[in-house]
Formats: structure tokens, C-alpha cells, sequence
């Protein structure tokens, strides 16, 4: 006798269980409600995401750039980005139980191209056991680029007509944007959080180097705290201009350690953070620094011989 | 790009720090990361085996385990890892756990070579199955138990590669020292104390002596007895032999001193206490910090702040 309805009966009850959007949201939007930051960490090794998890953050993020921070390089954009951050699934996922878990994709992957790409894309996504989106690498950095490749539907247009897909389906994103148009543009689209990027993470020992901010070059990164706040707040005023209900967590720039985070509370209406390099580089590169040479410094002090 | 170190280079490297009375430091490393503030911190010598990723992956080191081989091909295998580790450093020499019980190489010269060509300047026996006398007693009659290990330090010594032996009873340890190992690890079985250690010592009742096993947590004091023993046993074959001390309870640099205090060893290897314990510490206070920070009241979205 045989049951093709059974075995899908039993892949139903073991499936990886999700979070709905609104569940995740009225949770967040009840923390927010008592001034508590969102605070979410970029995790790209099983150890750090164990500590996220622990810590009770409210999201964890994946993404390659992660990766080359671990290498104890200065973080790099890896090409072909989701054929490295897709696999980071199950070593993540291991350490996290209770933490909605978002993927963050690259919305121009030559695998996902065509009229139904994104939707693969998201299939794709959603099928390995993510909870959510988040659009990392992102082109909102770099106009230049995006502009050129616009009519080829691999510009930022295509970052936001994901949001909307997503928003048709009702699955939980959260965006970065670089500029108050990028902001309007996918809050309009429905995401849940706009996330103000104020560019490469300076800071640490292997942070962006502190060049110029030039005007339409959004990766170099703002290195001045107050201009930063300024700019986030730009954002976020963007984003609630076009939905109130868009959540703002900021990011990048000079964000990097617990008193700029606080100066950024202070000084903007943000509702939360998220902590890449200051959760998975700069805390780590610290701890060594920390203990490391505690062992260099240890003395022997019994000697028979 | 990195120097490839040889035998006697390794070896100069270490008794200049042992002249200077100072101990040695070897620095497992699981990353990049950690090879490279290893590097610039002083460590002397970089260790680094195909099961570091599992700490990395916040999961315990798998040194009490069932496995019998295969481990030199898993994901993330000492030969995989090397090129991260290489690219993070500049000038210091990288020793390379190998199994030397794995059925897939059944030749050793294979494996040593392997491993130098990769880049390797040394090779150790980790994973090793010196912590459980019937099981390698048992894989030593199949042909691929703990024989091999000391078959592994011997011909790699031939080869002229730095050699180092981890060695959980005395007796192996003056088997190692004959083989020619250059550096002895005696090793206090699974590190305890923090989120993927072993269990604290004593906490599990059970009679490991009575089953030859060596692979449980042991205390400070077990420990050091347990390392002087060995430490004992290495120097009445050869005087000069170089022990370090590794596992148990050596995961913090406070532990590491109490038991450089206490006993004659050259030195220490640290594992967890490089990589794990920094990062549990760090991460674990910093999310806390995290968690206490309040938004703006100014925020329309925020109703009333409660404090932390």
C-alpha cells in the first residue's frame, strides 16, 4: 500500500517552523512601544549567531560579506554572493531557535533572471529554511552602477520590485537605503524596516578607511558621528513620510561601538540598530586583543630541570 | 608571503623563548581571524586541525567522539583551511593536526606529504585516539589504531618535519619521545568552563579509569598531576624533551598560569580559550550592553521608555 498523502503529512510536521510577519512585527512594535531598540546582528559563523541568539537579539542576518571578516580581512564583497551565503543556512540555523533568521540576498543573481526570477528566488530562499529578506549586497550604494544596468532590469529597481513581491506574499524584509528616495521608494513598496546605511563600517582594526564621502557614492562611509545622525534621521523622516508604520534601523558609518550607538539613539528617531562589524568583527578583533596577549604574558615559574 | 619554516628553524624558534625563560605559546587556530591577532600578539607557533571549525561553529570540539577516520576530508579539514589561515599571516610557523588512523590514508607518506605541500611546516596527531585504550587497541588489531600515530611522529621525523605528540598517559608519551617527536602535548582531555565546554569535572559518575579513558574533564589539581606525570615519563627518555601542557581546564589565561605555576613544562597550547572564550565573554557583555540602550523619546513610535 503506499501513501504519497503520508509522506507529505510527516514532511509537513517536521518542517522548519517560521515566524509569520505579523508576529515578528507585533513583537518588535511592542519593544519599540517602550523605547526598546531593535537591536539585530549580522552573522556569518555558527559562534557569533550563538551569542546573538543567547543575548536575545531580535534578528540575526546573514550575508557573505560576514564571511571575509572572519578571514581577518577588512570586509569585502564576495562575488557571487548568494552561492556563498546560502550555504551559511544550516551552520546558523544550528545556533538559532527563537531568533527570526533573514537572508539577505542579491536581487541580481544570473540564476534568478527572468520574468519569474524573484519568485524563485524567494522559493529559493524561504525553501532552505530563512525566516525573512533583506537586500544584501545592495546597489543602493552606488548610483553610478545602477543606472548603467537599469534597463537591463538588474538596478535598483529590481531591489525594489522584490520588496513588493515580497509584501504581495507576506514575508518579513527589511531594506537598506542609502538615500531619503531609496527610502521612499521601498517603503512605498511595503517593506517592514528601512535601514539607513551610512555606508562601510570605519572603525577597528581593519575599518573603512575614513576618504572622502563623495555625493552619490554611498559605500564611502560617513565618518562624522553628527553628520551620520543626520543622515539617518533624513532616512527615517523619508521613510515614515510615505508609511508611519515603517520601522527604522540604522546602520553602518560610524556606528560600531555601544557609545556611538547611544549618541545615535539620542541624537535621531530611529527605532533600532543593526550590528555587523560591531557584532561580528570589532567585538571579536577586541577579545583578542584582550586575551591573546594575556597568554603571551603568562610566566613559567617552576623549573626542576 | 608566508617563509616556509624547517625543522631546526622551528626549533631555534622555541629555544630562543625557552633560553629567555619565558613560556611557549602555541595558538590553535579555528580562522583566519584568530591566526592573524595570534600572529600579532606573540604567539610562537600556530597550530591548526580539520576540527577548529567546529568551535568556530559554536559547537564543542569532538575529542570524546566514535569516529574512526575520515576526518582528514571533512568539511573544513586541515587541508582546506590552510589557505585561510596562510593568507592572515606573515611569518610564523603552522603545524597541521593530521589522523593518522583515517582508512582513506592508509599510506603515511602520503599524508605527512600532503600536508607539507600544502604549506605545512609541522605536523601533530590530533584528532588522536590516545584517550581510549580498549577502542585503539581494538582499530591498532584492524590495523588503523593508535600504532599509527606513533608511526606518523616516526616517519615524519625521518622526513625531517618539526613533529609534535599529544600524549594522554606517561607511557605514550615516552613512545612519542622515541619516535622523535620534538615537542610533547600532555593533554587533560575536554576543555570545560564555558557554553560548548565538557561537562564540569565529577558531574558525570561514571568509572573512566576502570575503562582505560582519558578524554573526561579533569580538575586543576588531576590536571597538573596528570601533566607532571606525563611530563616525567618524556624527560626519563630524553632530559632536553620540550612538554607543553594543553586541554582541561587551559582555556583561560588565568588557568594557564596556575598551572605554569605549578609545573615543569615548556609551555602551553590553547584551543578554546583562543577563539571561544574571548568571544563568549566579549559578545555575551556587548549584547547585554545592547539590550540596555533606550531609543529616543523624541520617537513618535515610542509610548514611554522603560528603563533598562
Amino acid at each position: 500500500m503506499v501513501s504519497y498523502s503520508e509522506r507529505k503529512r510527516i514532511l509537513d510536521a517536521v518542517g522548519e517552523p517560521i515566524p509569520t510577519r505579523k508576529e515578528i512585527l507585533d513583537k518588535w512594535w511592542a519593544q519599540i512601544k517602550q523605547g526598546i531598540p531593535i537591536i539585530y546582528a549580522g552573522c556569518s559563523v555558527g559562534l557569533v549567531a550563538k551569542y546573538a541568539e543567547e543575548m536575545g537579539l531580535d534578528a540575526i542576518v546573514t550575508y557573505e560579506t560576514g564571511l571575509s571578516r572572519h578571514w581577518g580581512m577588512p570586509t569585502t564583497l564576495l562575488a557571487d554572493p548568494n552561492r556563498w551565503s546560502f550555504p551559511m543556512y544550516e551552520e546558523i540555523r544550528t545556533q538559532v531557535v527563537n531568533t527570526p533568521l533573514i537572508a539577505g540576498v542579491e536581487a541580481y543573481d544570473p540564476r534568478f533572471q527572468g520574468e519569474r526570477g524573484l519568485i524563485r528566488m524567494i522559493r529559493t530562499v524561504i525553501e532552505i529554511g530563512y525566516d525573512g529578506i533583506q537586500n544584501f549586497p545592495t546597489l543602493s550604494f552606488v548610483p553610478a552602477i545602477y543606472s548603467l544596468r537599469e534597463h537591463l532590469n538588474m538596478g535598483w529597481k529590481r531591489e525594489v520590485e522584490l520588496v513588493k513581491i515580497c509584501n504581495d506574499l507576506d514575508i518579513f524584509t527589511m531594506w537598506y537605503a542609502c538615500s531619503p528616495e531609496h527610502a521612499k521608494d521601498v517603503a512605498a513598496a511595503g517593506t517592514d524596516a528601512v535601514v539607513p546605511h551610512a555606508g562601510w563600517t570605519v572603525g577597528g582594526q581593519v575599518g573603512a578607511p575614513p576618504i572622502k564621502r563623495y555625493p552619490k557614492t554611498w559605500i564611502t562611509p560617513i565618518s562624522n558621528l553628527d553628520e551620520a545622525c543626520r543622515h539617518v534621521q533624513e532616512i527615517t523622516d523619508a521613510a515614515r513620510s510615505v508609511n508611519p508604520k515603517c520601522i527604522s534601523l540604522s546602520h553602518g558609518g560610524p556606528f560600531i561601538d555601544i557609545p556611538a550607538v547611544r549618541y545615535m539613539f539620542q541624537h535621531t528617531t530611529t527605532d533600532g540598530f543593526e550590528a555587523a562589524s560591531a557584532w561580528e568583527r570589532v567585538p571579536v578583533e577586541n577579545a583578542l586583543a584582550d586575551f591573546i596577549p594575556k597568554y603571551r604574558a603568562i610566566k613559567k615559574t617552576v623549573r626542576k630541570k | 608571503m608566508k617563509p616556509k619554516f624547517s625543522r631546526a628553524q622551528i626549533l631555534e624558534r622555541l629555544s630562543k623563548r625557552m633560553i629567555n625563560g619565558d613560556p611557549i605559546f602555541v595558538a590553535n587556530c579555528s580562522a583566519g581571524m584568530i591566526a592573524k591577532y595570534a600572529e600579532k600578539y606573540g604567539a610562537d607557533l600556530l597550530t591548526v586541525h580539520s576540527r577548529g571549525k567546529f568551535r568556530y561553529r559554536g559547537l564543542p570540539d569532538p575529542l570524546p567522539c566514535f569516529w574512526w577516520g575520515g576526518t582528514n576530508e571533512i568539511k573544513g579539514n586541515v587541508f582546506e583551511i590552510y589557505h585561510e589561515i596562510e593568507n592572515a599571516i606573515d611569518n610564523i610557523p603552522v603545524v597541521a593536526g593530521l589522523e593518522a588512523y583515517d582508512a582513506l590514508f592508509r599510506h603515511m607518506d602520503k599524508l605527512i606529504s600532503k600536508a607539507t605541500s600544502t604549506g605545512y611546516d609541522g605536523i601533530y596527531n590530533y584528532p588522536t585516539w590516545g584517550w581510549y585504550k580498549p577502542l585503539r587497541w581494538l582499530r591498532d588489531a584492524a590495523g588503523f589504531g593508535f600504532t599509527r600515530e606513533l608511526e606518523m611522529i616516526k616517519l615524519a621525523h625521518q622526513m625531517d618535519v618539526f613533529t609534535m605528540a599529544i600524549a594522554f598517559w606517561p607511557e605514550d608519551a615516552q613512545e612519542f619521545v622515541k619516535m622523535g617527536a620534538d615537542v610533547i602535548i600532555a593533554h587533560c582531555g575536554w576543555e570545560y568552563g564555558f557554553s560548548t565546554g565538557g561537562p564540569e569535572p565529577g558531574s558525570v559518575k561514571f568509572d573512566f579509569d576502570a575503562e582505560g579513558f582519558r578524554a573526561q574533564p579533569k580538575t586543576l589539581d588531576e590536571s597538573c598531576r596528570m601533566i607532571q606525570e606525563i611530563c616525567d615519563a618524556a624527560r626519563s627518555v630524553n632530559p632536553k624533551q620540550i612538554v607543553l601542557a594543553a586541554g582541561g581546564p587551559i582555556t583561560t589565561p588565568e588557568n594557564a598560569q596556575k598551572v605554569m605555576d605549578r609545573v615543569d613544562v615548556d609551555g602551553f597550547e590553547i584551543s578554546h580559550g583562543i577563539d571561544v572564550v574571548p568571544i563568549e565573554v566579549h559578545l555575551r557583555r556587548i549584547g547585554k550592553e545592547y539590550k540596555s540602550l533606550r531609543l529616543n523619546p523624541k520617537n513618535p513610535n515610542v509610548e514611554r521608555v522603560v528603563p533598562p
